[in-house]
């Protein structure tokens, strides 16, 4: 089966790679440490595993796993990362197969490949959920969490601060918080801005 | 010559395992312990003498920076790589700051970490100095930011803690100061960042 991997860290892309790679059924398609390259990879091999990181550096997040289901539509998606397992659900909902925290062991991710890929594929899927951050308001959470206020931000980007106090609002209905700092929180969280 | 000793912190094992692979074609250091929660590394250096200790520093116990304090208290003579996946330059000179003698990222790979070993290990023995002090949080700071970030109004928290929404709003002052911030979700960042706020 063909597999390929998506991460920042090389440690992470050796460790696994080299793994697989002695396991029998599986071959390396690929890894990868940019996620342009991953896509075009993608576009050409439809790979039938992906295991994959969803916060990385430039936009990441939720939407990212959203684009890879996109792109192939009976892959099987393993998100693996060290972040947060509350957000199993939200990861399904855009589109994963499967979560695993990077605190387990790997066979534990070679045990839950195996099993997916014994279910034979059935077209369980609903449209994936996932919410995109606009250019505009990329900018404008940039900003926000280098403590810049809404006078600051618009002054900056010359427009009303009422336009800007507007947009925030916004953002905090979408993502269903009651206040900024929750926001920050939140989107840290989803993987939509990284540390 | 003796091999360099070295103990390995990542709450990751895939991590520690990548690392202790990679580091097993060299002679010259020994990786003497692998651990997976600070515990058992503050337990082990109280034990051992080590030379070198590769460190992750996000982790979910909420110690943040203060765990290379922490490390440096337990073993004055010992030197500290942090290995992080962090890229805020902010966080990677308050790391320095507070006692480590090299930050390789966890993005340039694992020669680079040998290479880092290689160069920490020659530096001439001159342990803390000009050392900051790092930064702690306190039990109630910790629970009115955990507060703050699941969306709590300072009157909500008042409500919350039995005290007064302005004892609040002090104390939320304190810490943006604290941190040098300018307001509260400045703060956040920065403590998610610094390893003190799980994400």
């Amino acid at each position: 089966m063909n597999i390929v991997i998506f991460d920042e860290h090389p440690a992470i892309l050796d460790s696994v790679s080299n793994f697989f790679s002695q396991k029998e059924g599986f071959r390396i398609g690929g890894i990868f440490s940019s996620k342009s390259d991953l896509v075009r990879y993608m576009n050409t091999y439809h790979p039938k595993i992906i295991i994959t990181e969803f916060m990385c550096s430039d936009e990441g997040g939720l939407s990212w796993v959203c684009q890879i289901r996109k792109i192939n539509p009976s892959s099987k998606i393993i998100v693996f990362s060290a972040h947060n397992p509350h957000l199993e659900y939200n990861l399904i909902r855009s589109g994963a197969d499967a979560f695993v925290n990077k605190k387990s062991t790997i066979s534990t991710l070679h045990n839950i490949i195996v099993d997916l890929c014994s279910q034979e594929l059935e077209y369980r899927r609903e449209k994936p959920v996932a919410k995109y951050l606009t250019k505009k308001e990329r900018s404008i959470v940039l900003q926000m969490i280098e403590g810049a206020t809404s006078n600051d931000i618009a002054q900056k980007m010359d427009c009303s601060i009422h336009t800007i106090n507007n947009q925030k609002n916004h953002l905090i209905k979408k993502f269903n918080c009651n206040t900024s700092p929750e926001l920050v929180a939140k989107l840290f969280r989803m993987g939509y801005i990284k540390i | 010559m003796k091999p360099i000793r070295l103990v390995l912190y990542d709450e990751h094992p895939i991590i520690t395992d990548a690392i202790q692979h990679y580091l097993s074609q060299y002679y010259n250091v020994k990786v003497q312990k692998i651990c997976c929660s600070v515990e058992d590394l503050l337990n082990h250096l109280k034990h051992h003498q080590v030379d070198i200790i590769i460190t992750g520093i996000l982790s979910s116990d909420e110690i943040g920076i203060s765990l290379i304090s922490q490390i440096k208290k337990l073993n004055k003579m010992a030197k500290i790589i942090a290995f992080s996946s962090i890229s805020s330059s902010f966080t990677i000179q308050t790391i320095m700051e507070a006692g480590a003698n090299a930050f390789v990222s966890k993005k340039t790979g694992i020669e680079n970490l040998y290479n880092k070993i290689m160069e920490v290990n020659l530096k001439e023995k001159n342990p803390c100095t000009n050392i900051k002090p790092t930064v702690k949080l306190t039990n109630k700071e910790k629970n009115i930011i955990n507060l703050l970030k699941q969306g709590k109004s300072s009157k909500e928290i008042s409500e919350i803690t039995c005290t007064s929404a302005n004892t609040i709003n002090n104390q939320k002052n304190h810490l943006i100061d604290k941190f040098c911030c300018s307001n509260s979700n400045e703060l956040i960042t920065k403590l998610i960042s610094m390893g003190y706020l799980e994400i």
